[in-house]
């Protein structure tokens, strides 16, 4: 049997694909609580990089301030015969009026002070000897940074100064002194950080008034009466027979002059509160704390606490697209969105240093939104998806915004988002069964 | 399976088994290889910081100058995202050019990015930092490259690979030098670089058989 076959050879069996499992949605909520965690590490490491801006940041603001002017401490006036204090005044009334202004270099800067300092009060009348030489009223106060200054007034008469290293020095004579005088002294000086008076009179009152950001009060005892506003700010000290002769030639003999003021070293006190008292102060020293620094970094600092309920919002509303829509959305795509909301923050830190902070988050939270948005319309080809997700995601960072600016309502706020998310993923999971 | 007959009716040898494979590059691969890349990144990363600790030691022996130990642990901080970005890339050249290559070979491309740095700091002791940097960036770029070649056999992968790594590093040595912009260059960049990622997902599409190939 010779029968030519004209059959051809059969086709090699072709691969056949196993049968695709099913997606079952428990897996792909583990798998997505697993990136939520790693997107999270990711956060922290943001946060890591905003405190190390920030503390390099500040470190530079430091050395601008210091440049300007550093804490300044005023005490006085005092009248000097020789090295030792012969009188305080009795009744001293000192008024230093603040305004603060921004110095600029490159991306940063730092807040500095001019402090307008008027002192006024009556000495009472001191017997020296007519012949007395080197009879000296002098105010402690790092005189290299004073920039304006009106001679000493003294019982009708006025006085050139002189700038001596840390005091001003006039030279008043002892006739001057010998019935009870009035004197007047004002001068402007530069300064950062903070202001110090020492209470070196028999009976002082201190006012300081002006701008400042947020100021706080420090010293050996709290203000009497304060009203602080969102820019300015009002303080006032009594004191009474806080300070004498004897406490004054004391220090001298201690060496310890510049406790009573002039230029002083700066230790940092961290404090949470507003108030500050050094405890076991041997002067009567009261005065007003300012932020050298720029605060944005805190504000970003403070939008990372909401980071993680962004990302874990964000992927419940791709979780209910998904189910919604019947398109699975890959996990690999979740992840690029999700490292897209990591995105934000690090865009935040970078324009935070160029512009103000609603103006970096507007524009931050608009380009993470437009690329997201872009992505899911794209990708399930429906430009209504990609809308929705928009909106859901404006809506998110309107609110954190919102709770970062409102402190005092954000805890409501917040909770009460929580409760409005919530009701939406239950409705979202009554249509899971249809 | 029948048995054939030839013209003259002589029997034949039974067909060969056909050789279909089964796809390679599937999803479940993919996420495999970017949790390996992950990790890996983050291993060298760690290594890259040693070595620019290892530079201040150095310095501290007055081997180094002290500008070039800073730019060579600046340019170490840049390691993870350098060694996650060229390996993802190569992920997607090899889906692209359809070729297959093992983790080893991932492995082995990582560590000439790593030993990269060890290599700049051992020249920076002898050359100013952006000498060296160049002298290294060719000489690591030029290893990858040709072994691109070797794995892919395409010319075209080859001048890719090239151009991404010699583009990465003079993105690097760029913020290196520009300080204080360099947070907002870096992360706009980044953020251009999800951009990228996210388009590169839309255009990749599965076959029937799960195959992912780029359009």
């Amino acid at each position: 049997m010779n029968v030519r076959s004209t059959t051809p050879p059969p086709l090699p069996p072709a691969y056949v694909p196993a049968p695709r499992k099913p997606e079952r949605l428990g897996t792909k909520i583990v798998m997505m609580i697993v990136q939520c965690v790693v997107l999270m590490i990711a956060t922290l490491i943001v946060w890591g990089l905003v405190y190390d801006r920030q503390s390099s940041v500040n470190d530079v603001a430091d050395r601008i301030a210091d440049e300007w002017g550093g804490t300044v401490r005023i005490g006085g006036p005092f009248v000097m015969t020789g090295d030792s204090v012969a009188a305080v005044a009795r009744a001293l009334r000192c008024n230093v009026s603040i305004e603060s202004k921004t110095l600029h270099r490159g991306i940063y800067e730092a807040e500095v002070y001019d402090a307008a300092v008027k002192m006024s009060g009556s000495f009472d009348a001191l017997h020296l000897p007519s012949d007395a030489e080197g009879v000296m009223m002098t105010v402690r106060v790092p005189a290299r940074k004073i920039y304006r200054m009106e001679p000493l007034r003294i019982g009708g008469r006025t006085v050139e100064w002189q700038r001596d290293g840390n005091s001003l020095v006039a030279d008043v004579g002892a006739a001057a002194l010998a019935e009870a005088t009035d004197f007047d002294i004002s001068f402007s000086i530069h300064g950062s950080g903070e202001i110090e008076v020492v209470q070196s009179g028999q009976n002082t009152v201190v006012t300081m008034e002006g701008e400042a950001r947020n100021p706080s009060f420090t010293g050996s005892s709290l203000p009497d009466d304060r009203t602080v506003t969102d820019r300015t700010f009002l303080a006032q000290w009594e004191s009474s027979s806080a300070m004498s002769v004897e406490t004054c030639n004391q220090l001298i003999d201690n060496n310890d002059w510049s406790l009573l003021g002039g230029a002083v070293e700066v230790v940092e006190v961290v404090s949470e509160s507003d108030y500050v008292i050094v405890e076991h102060l041997d002067v009567p020293v009261i005065g007003s704390k300012f932020l050298v620094g720029v605060d944005r970094y805190r504000k970003v600092s403070r939008s990372l606490k909401f980071a993680f309920i962004i990302i874990v919002l964000t992927f419940i509303s791709l979780f209910f697209t998904e189910v919604i829509i019947k398109r699975p959305i890959p996990l690999f795509n979740c992840f690029l969105i999700g490292a897209a909301l990591v995105m934000f923050y690090l865009l935040l830190l970078s324009f935070v240093e160029f512009t103000s902070f609603g103006v970096a988050y507007l524009v931050a939270s608009f380009m993470t939104i437009a690329l997201i948005g872009g992505y899911m319309w794209r990708m399930l080809a429906s430009l209504r998806t990609g809308l929705t997700i928009a909106s859901i995601l404006t809506l998110i960072y309107a609110c954190c915004y919102v709770m970062l600016c409102l402190g005092r309502y954000a805890l409501a706020l917040g909770s009460l988002i929580l409760f409005a998310s919530l009701a939406a993923m239950m409705w979202a999971s009554l249509k899971l069964k249809r | 399976m029948d048995t054939m007959h030839n013209f003259d009716g002589s029997q034949m040898p039974p067909v060969p088994p056909a050789m279909v494979s089964a796809p390679h590059h599937t999803t479940a691969w993919l996420g495999v290889q970017t949790l390996v890349i992950a990790v890996f990144s983050a291993i060298m990363a760690l290594i890259a910081d040693g070595i620019g600790d290892y530079g201040v030691e150095r310095q501290s022996q007055g081997l180094l100058s002290e500008s070039s130990s800073l730019m060579v642990s600046d340019s170490a901080s840049y390691c993870f995202a350098l060694i996650a970005i060229s390996l993802i890339s190569l992920t997607l050249i090899e889906v692209a050019f359809r070729k297959h290559t093992n983790l080893l070979q991932y492995a082995l491309i990582g560590c000439a990015l790593g030993l990269f740095y060890l290599m700049l700091l051992a020249l920076a002791e002898f050359v100013p930092f952006w000498a060296s940097y160049s002298i290294v960036t060719v000489m690591t770029a030029g290893l990858i490259t040709v072994f691109v070649k070797g794995i892919t056999s395409s010319v075209k992968a080859m001048w890719l690979t090239a151009g991404i790594l010699v583009a990465e590093y003079a993105v690097i040595l760029l913020l290196i030098y520009i300080g204080s912009l360099a947070l907002l260059i870096g992360s706009i960049l980044l953020f251009v670089i999800i951009a990228l990622a996210m388009y590169f997902t839309l255009r990749m599409r599965q076959t029937a058989e799960g195959e992912l190939i780029i359009k």
